[in-house]
This record gives structure tokens, C-alpha cells and sequence, in this order.
């Protein structure tokens, strides 16, 4: 057992030097003693004067002048040492950092730092059913899903700022726009433009979704929302909570801006009983419940013949298609179905990542109320779905698939593979069909269920390649009024190449 | 396929409420199994290794006959106030185990991860062994150093660690102070200028008591290295009696580190109570003779350990305690800033 590490840059060749050419001295000896050294470093010498003959005075001050010559350049050498010790601890000014987590710069204490990240997810896309021509057609095509350049910054050490816009689909959105103030891990304020609460699916971020699409009960939760929200970890990260107050955006949609003054009120509390002590080992389980409501009041008044905003969402389809849309009228505002009042969302979910196996499932409860011309009323949706997920030469967990080696060709080297499969399921209420007709059956599908598979291929933390295959079939949304049909089934297969940083 | 829709928000919310009742049930029961593992964090200064490397065997070996719990102690070494402020800024510690009573105060005060008045709550003021400051010299004592006065004469080289950095070198200044403030009857400009001759024969400050035992010892430098009594006892013991020779001055100062249980953390990581018992373990006789054999001063009496008697003064009679001390002689611009210059 080393108790008295050596220091690295020890040198001490001129001080052995020194003390050789005492030993040449016929009238005098400076005796060296081998320090035992328990580290395996070499011997180091330590002095021992021998005391030189009594009679010679010119040769006593001779040997404490050595003496006090060899305590100086041992002092020297120390110092030296001890400074270069010093230099090597200290931190040095700002810093350019560039790794699997982006690019960045950052003060020596990491009060200020500047990250750049960027999300591109280029797809290849083909639906594999024939007897709708205009939809299959629209589905093929190569696609830039998402391109996104996101910048992070903190300043002070106490503020975090981040900002994403997207120029994929063929749009120009902003997506994220919030400062993060931090005073502590369980008390934290957030506001901007951000992920609400609701949707556990929504809530992973897009590069780490097993599948290229989310699953039907994405349908039922907004995109992003603006407002102010506190949020924080208590006891190492076992409990998860958020309270925000949100303008309230429509499902599925990104609105910057409320049209009237009622604000909708959302949290979550999330709790990972597995993140106290040893609990780890038995993996990164998590449940919880996110909720929202609020006086949503969107109109059907027209402007250049189109309602100015309902605050009422589509649904859409794995695959992108529409597959439900509330009434709509060019013409007469009558016809036109708006949200009224009450919306609330009720969202359980779960996930249990442990070693390469993951799971992760939500249900989606929405009260809706709506108008139509004098007229109004409720629907009840419901959607849920479920996700096993298998990583192959990697973990698993909730912040996507860790490759325990990257791809690396010479060293035969392939990454991670993550196999995973879906089932999701999305249940309309019936009432839109009957009574105020809030919308056309032949048109809008009631229900809808999707299974999924997809292949994924981590080449690293940050590049993927990615393959899923999606069968949706559907109840209603064919037909006329009077007859209605199902709509055709959905076969999409979708290709990815992903990188993100 | 699809499941079952329920018809009314109310049915839903019952039914999930269920649900996660029952999902939390099930991880209650499976917590209960794995509590039978429990990690401690023990942060401490640097010449503690040793004897902690022992308690903590001694403690994990009884706690699990009493318990049935396996307790897994890991330890953290460095530079008292080092390791103080690896604390504050979020080492996560179930105890402290430090050289100054100081840098646990600025832990309550700077984090509030344990209260102001944590040195109430064990007995001795939370200082389970003690040590003392004495001379370490080569084998022969070739400069025939004996006392404090020693140490001044031109020409000796001290070897000692920097008061602004280490605990231990803090004792050490104190330790000077104190006894020249006694000897010249309380006269602290007498004591002042003992201090400065003192550290005017330092030409190397280390910045820990471990890394000026390397600089003695292994580098050769100085005649004399002043230290923990531990330190020295375990530097004689390691590298020879052949070599090196212990010299215990006629009065020293009574060395107290204490420990402390850092209440917000361990009842973050759910080890109150183990951490609790670990602390008062350190004041059983078994703990209190293994300090002794690691040359730390048991508390108890009856453990009757050979330490030599030097005439021991403690810093509440001599300076008023660790807030006036710190104030007085090493906070910026105080004393030790004003007094030292490096010779040689």
C-alpha cells in the first residue's frame, strides 16, 4: 500500500549529482540512504550527514555549507514540483469542448456555456395498399422530417436557455423557446414555449422514439404549449413533479399565441421508486399521472371563407394521414364544430428500462366540449398504446438506446441494434357521429388500431438507421352518410437516417 | 382488440387510481427486498484512510449481526476544507469525517445540509479521538531539536503544510501560537513574532498534511516536519525507525476532528438511521481501540493506549474557539497572510 504516493514529476538526477560528487570528497562523505518507496517508484535518496573528523573546523563548514546547498536545491526541486503540481489542477480559462453531445463552449467553472446540437432525421416513406391512389401517392415520397439546429446555453450557472426551430416537413416552425431558472434540483421555473405535461411518448425526445412516428394516442396531447411551469426532482430524482399554467393549445398542435383570456392548468407527477440507494440495480422503473384542463374557446367565425381558429385538433395516422376532422363549413358558421369551454386531459403512464429490455405505455383519457351553431356538447377520446423494446449490444432507457460500443469497421464493431414493437389504439366518441353531427363518419374514422415493428440500427449515440413497418386499420372514415365503410388499412413502411448531437 | 373505452372521465380517473395504487404496492414489496443492501458515503480529510479502512469493517461486520443489512461504507479523502466544499457543492455524503470543526460549519452554513448546531448531537462535541501537533526529525536528530524554540533557529529547515489549505496545518499554526502565547505569559506580540520566525524557516508549504510527509520524507527536504501525531506515528512506523524519530515538544495543542451526519443527504439516500449508528460506533470501545492503534487519542479512558504526555491546550482556551481563529489568523488578509514569508 502506497501511504506516501510519489508526485509525478518528481526529478531528482541533480540532486543525485550532487550528492555523487560528495561522495567523491576525500575529507568528507555525504552517506545516501535509500528511502524504502512501497509504490514501486525508484529508490529516492534521503540525507544522512557523516559527521567529518573532528579536528578539521575548515572541514565542518564545508560540510553544513553542502548541507545547506543540498536543502536548497532539494527546496528548489519541491517547489518546482509543487507548482507544476498546482498548474496541473488549475482550470484553465474557457473551454471548446466537441463530443457525442454536441459542440460547446464554456467557462472554467461552467457558469457559461453554449451548446450546439442539430436533429436531422431524413426518411424515406411508401404505403403498400392500392385502392386509394391519392392518399398512397401522397404517403411516397422522401421526406425531411425534422431538420433542427438547437442551441443550449447557460448563463450565470443558474439559468438555462434553449431554442429549437424546425425546418422539416417543408415548414418553418419554432418548437422550443424557454428559459430553465435552476436554484435548486426540486425547484425550478420554466418559461417559454415547451412540452406540456401530458403524453409520455411526447415527452422523449424525438431521436430516441423506438418508432419513426408516434403511436395514435399522440393524437391526444398537444405538441408544445406556451407559458410558465415549475417543475423538479426531489430525492435523487424519485419523484418528478410539473405544475404549469399553458395557454391551452388544441391536440396535436404548436400555437404560439391564446385568442382569449382563459388559461389551462396541466401537471404531472412522476415517481421512479428505483432511483433510492440500491434500488438501482433492480432498474429505472416510472409511473405517474399528468393531467389537464381548462376553458378552451375557439370560433367558427370565417375569414376568406375558412374558420379563423376552432382550437379543435385532426387526428392523424401513423402513417401522417388525416383520418378524423371535426364538421367544417365554408359557407355558414353554423356548420362549423369549436372547442367550448372544458378540455381535459387525464394521462396514466409507465415505463421500466432494465439492462437491453424496455417498456413504455400511457393511456389518454380527453373530455371535450364543443359548439356547433347553438348547439353543444362532449366527446369522451380515449387512446393508449404499448412499446417492448429489446437493445442488442447496448442498454435501454427512456434517453434512448447506449450502444456499449460504437461501430467501428476495423476493430469489427457494429453499434447496437434495437428491435421493438407497438400496439396502439385510438377510440373516438361515437357522439361526434349522432345527434349535432360534430363529424362526417364517412370522413372521420371512430377507431383506429395500429401494430407496429421497427428495426433500428445505433451506430453510435448519435447516428441511426431505422426501419419500421406500421398496419393501421381503421372503423368508419369510408363510405357515404348513410353507408358507411372502413377506411382501407394502412401499410406504411417508413425508412430512416437519423443523426442527432 | 381494442380495450374496453370507459364512458365517463370519473370511471377513467377511478380506475387509474386503482391502477397506480396497485403498481405502487407492488414496488413497496419489492423495495422491502432490496433494503437489504445500504451504501454510505463518508467523506473525510487525509490522514484518515487508514483508520477508517478499519472502522469501517469493524461497524459493517456488526451492523449486519444486528440488522441482517449489508452496509457497504465507501470513503473520500482530500484536504479538509477541500472535501467541505466538495459537500457544499454536491458530494454526496451521508457523514463527514473532518479535521476542523470549521469546515463542517461552513457546510451548515453555506449548503444548510446539516443544522448550525450539529456538534450538540454526539458526545465530546462530536470528536470521537483527538490528536495533537509533534515533531517528526532523521534518525539521530542531527540538529538536536527538542522543543518549539528549536524549530526558529536560523539555518533549520520546517517542513509544514499550508494553513490556507489543510486543517491539519492550521493545528500546526495554532499549535505555535498557542504555546509561545503561554510561554511569554499571553503576550501576542511575542507569539506574533514566534510564528513569523517559524514560518520564515518554511520554504516549502504543501498543500496537505500528506503531501508535506512526502516532502520530508521522500524528498529530503528540512531537518524537522511538524504534524498530526498520527501522521507522524504512521510515517515512522512505514518507512523505519532507522530512519526517523518522533520528538514530542513539552506543550502542543489537543487536536479535535469531528464527524457529523449530514442530515439533507441521508435522508435523500434513506440511511439515517445506519449513518446515525456508524457515527455512534466510533465512540464504542472497539472503534475507540482501533483509533488507537492508527495513533489517533481515544476519547475513552479505559482503552489506556501509550500516548505520550505533553501538556495539551485546546483552542476554545487559547482562541476563543474555531469561528475566532478563523476570523483572526487565516481568513484573507488576516494573520498568517500577514506574517508569512518564505525563507530559504
Amino acid at each position: 500500500m502506497a501511504l506516501f504516493a510519489r508526485p509525478l514529476l518528481y526529478k531528482i538526477g541533480r540532486v543525485s549529482s550532487f550528492m555523487a560528487g560528495l561522495a567523491c570528497c576525500p575529507t568528507l562523505a555525504v552517506a545516501q540512504e535509500v528511502a524504502p518507496v512501497t509504490d514501486g517508484a525508484p529508490p529516492v535518496p534521503t540525507p544522512t550527514v557523516v559527521p567529518p573528523p573532528a579536528d578539521s573546523a575548515s572541514s565542518r563548514a564545508l560540510a553544513q555549507r553542502l548541507d545547506e546547498l543540498d536543502q536548497r536545491a532539494r527546496i528548489t526541486e519541491r517547489k518546482l514540483e509543487l507548482a507544476q503540481e498546482a498548474a496541473a489542477q488549475t482550470p484553465a480559462g474557457a473551454s471548446v469542448s466537441a463530443d457525442e453531445k454536441g459542440f460547446g463552449i464554456s467557462s472554467a467553472d461552467k457558469s457559461f456555456e453554449l451548446k450546439l446540437h442539430a436533429l436531422l432525421q431524413a426518411d424515406a416513406r411508401r404505403l403498400f395498399y392500392s385502392d386509394d391512389a391519392v392518399l398512397r401517392d401522397k404517403v411516397d415520397t422522401f421526406l425531411l422530417r425534422r431538420v433542427r439546429p438547437i442551441i443550449d446555453a447557460t448563463v450565470l450557472g443558474l439559468v438555462d436557455l434553449r431554442i429549437t426551430p424546425d425546418f422539416g416537413n417543408n415548414t418553418t416552425a419554432l418548437y422550443d423557446a424557454y428559459a430553465d431558472a435552476h436554484p435548486t434540483a426540486w425547484l425550478r421555473l420554466r418559461a417559454g414555449k415547451f412540452k406540456p405535461p401530458v403524453g409520455l411518448e411526447r415527452l422523449q425526445t424525438d431521436n430516441y422514439v423506438p418508432f419513426i412516428e408516434r403511436s395514435l394516442d399522440s393524437n391526444l396531447s398537444a405538441q408544445r404549449d406556451v407559458g410558465l411551469e415549475l417543475w423538479g426532482d426531489i430525492a435523487n430524482a424519485a419523484v418528478h413533479y410539473e405544475l404549469a399554467v399553458l395557454n391551452g393549445n388544441a391536440d396535436g398542435t404548436i400555437t404560439d399565441i391564446d385568442d382569449e383570456h382563459a388559461k389551462s392548468y396541466a401537471g404531472r407527477l412522476f415517481l421512479r421508486p428505483f432511483q433510492l440507494g440500491d434500488l438501482r440495480a433492480l432498474g429505472d422503473l416510472g409511473f405517474g399521472v399528468a393531467v389537464s384542463t381548462g376553458n378552451e374557446k375557439g370560433s367558427s367565425a370565417l375569414a376568406s371563407g375558412l374558420a379563423t381558429n376552432t382550437w379543435l385538433p385532426t387526428f392523424k395516422s401513423p402513417a401522417q394521414n388525416t383520418i378524423y376532422t371535426f364538421t367544417a363549413s365554408t359557407t355558414d358558421p353554423t356548420q362549423t364544430v369549436f372547442a367550448s369551454h372544458r378540455h381535459t386531459r387525464i394521462n396514466p403512464q409507465l415505463y421500466y428500462y432494465n439492462g437491453p429490455v424496455g417498456l413504455l405505455a400511457e393511456w389518454v383519457h380527453e373530455y371535450q366540449e364543443v359548439g356547433k351553431g347553438a348547439t353543444g356538447g362532449a366527446v369522451n377520446n380515449q387512446a393508449g398504446h404499448v412499446t417492448l423494446s429489446w437493445v442488442f449490444g447496448g442498454d435501454n432507457g427512456f434517453d434512448g438506446p447506449r450502444p456499449r460500443k460504437p461501430a467501428n469497421w476495423a476493430a469489427k464493431e457494429l453499434g447496437a441494434i434495437e428491435l421493438a414493437a407497438r400496439y396502439s389504439w385510438l377510440d373516438l366518441d361515437d357522439l361526434g357521429f349522432t345527434g349535432s353531427a360534430f363529424a362526417d363518419p364517412s370522413k372521420s374514422v371512430s377507431a383506429a388500431e395500429d401494430w407496429g415493428v421497427a428495426l433500428n440500427w445505433w451506430l453510435n449515440r448519435d447516428v441511426k438507421i431505422s426501419g419500421t413497418w406500421d398496419q393501421t386499420s381503421f372503423t368508419g372514415g369510408a363510405g357515404t352518410t348513410t353507408a358507411v365503410a372502413n377506411r382501407p388499412t394502412e401499410k406504411a413502411g417508413f425508412a430512416r437516417f437519423q443523426v442527432a448531437f | 382488440m381494442r380495450p374496453k373505452k370507459f364512458r365517463s372521465l370519473k370511471q377513467f380517473a377511478s380506475s387509474v387510481v386503482w391502477v397506480v395504487v396497485s403498481v405502487a404496492g407492488v414496488m413497496l414489496a419489492a423495495g422491502g427486498t432490496a433494503r437489504a443492501q445500504v451504501k454510505l458515503l463518508n467523506v473525510s480529510y487525509d490522514p484518515t484512510r487508514e483508520l477508517y479502512v478499519d472502522v469501517n469493517k469493524a461497524f459493517a461486520q456488526k451492523w449486519q449481526r444486528q440488522t441482517g443489512q449489508s452496509v457497504t461504507i465507501n470513503q473520500s479523502h482530500g484536504g479538509s476544507g477541500k472535501q467541505a466544499r466538495s459537500v457544499i457543492d454536491g458530494l454526496q455524503a451521508d457523514v463527514v469525517t473532518l479535521a476542523l470543526a470549521y469546515d463542517i460549519d461552513a457546510i451548515a452554513e453555506k449548503s444548510g445540509r446539516l443544522p448550525k448546531d450539529w456538534q450538540k448531537r454526539l458526545p465530546e462535541n462530536s470528536t470521537p479521538y483527538t490528536s495533537t501537533v509533534v515533531f517528526v526529525v532523521r534518525k539521530g536528530n542531527p540538529r538536536g531539536i527538542k522543543d518549539w524554540d528549536d524549530l526558529v533557529k536560523p539555518g533549520t529547515v520546517v517542513v509544514a503544510p499550508n494553513p490556507k489549505t489543510s486543517g491539519g496545518a492550521r493545528w500546526v499554526y495554532l499549535a505555535a501560537w498557542g504555546q509561545a502565547l503561554q510561554k511569554s505569559g499571553g503576550d501576542a506580540a511575542k507569539a506574533r513574532d514566534y510564528v513569523t520566525r517559524f514560518y520564515k524557516n518554511v520554504p516549502v508549504l504543501d498543500s496537505g498534511a500528506r503531501g508535506a510527509t512526502t516532502t520530508f520524507a521522500q524528498r529530503g527536504v528540512g531537518q524537522v516536519l511538524v504534524s498530526w501525531e498520527n501522521e507522524a506515528a504512521l510515517l515512522v512506523g512505514e518507512l523505519g525507525r532507522d530512519k526517523f524519530e518522533i520528538v514530542n515538544p513539552g506543550t502542543s495543542i489537543l487536536a479535535e476532528p469531528p464527524v457529523a451526519l449530514v442530515d439533507r443527504n441521508v435522508d435523500k439516500h434513506g440511511t439515517r438511521a445506519v449513518a446515525d449508528a456508524y457515527l455512534h460506533f466510533l465512540y464504542t470501545p472497539e472503534a475507540q481501540a482501533i483509533a488507537a492503534r492508527h495513533h489517533y487519542r481515544p476519547r475513552d479512558a479505559k482503552i489506556g493506549a501509550p500516548f505520550p504526555k505533553i501538556k495539551l491546550f485546546t483552542i476554545e482556551e487559547v482562541f476563543g474557539g474555531w469561528q475566532k481563529a478563523q476570523a483572526a489568523h487565516f481568513a484573507d488578509g488576516a494573520l498568517f497572510d500577514q506574517i508569512y514569508q518564505p525563507g530559504t
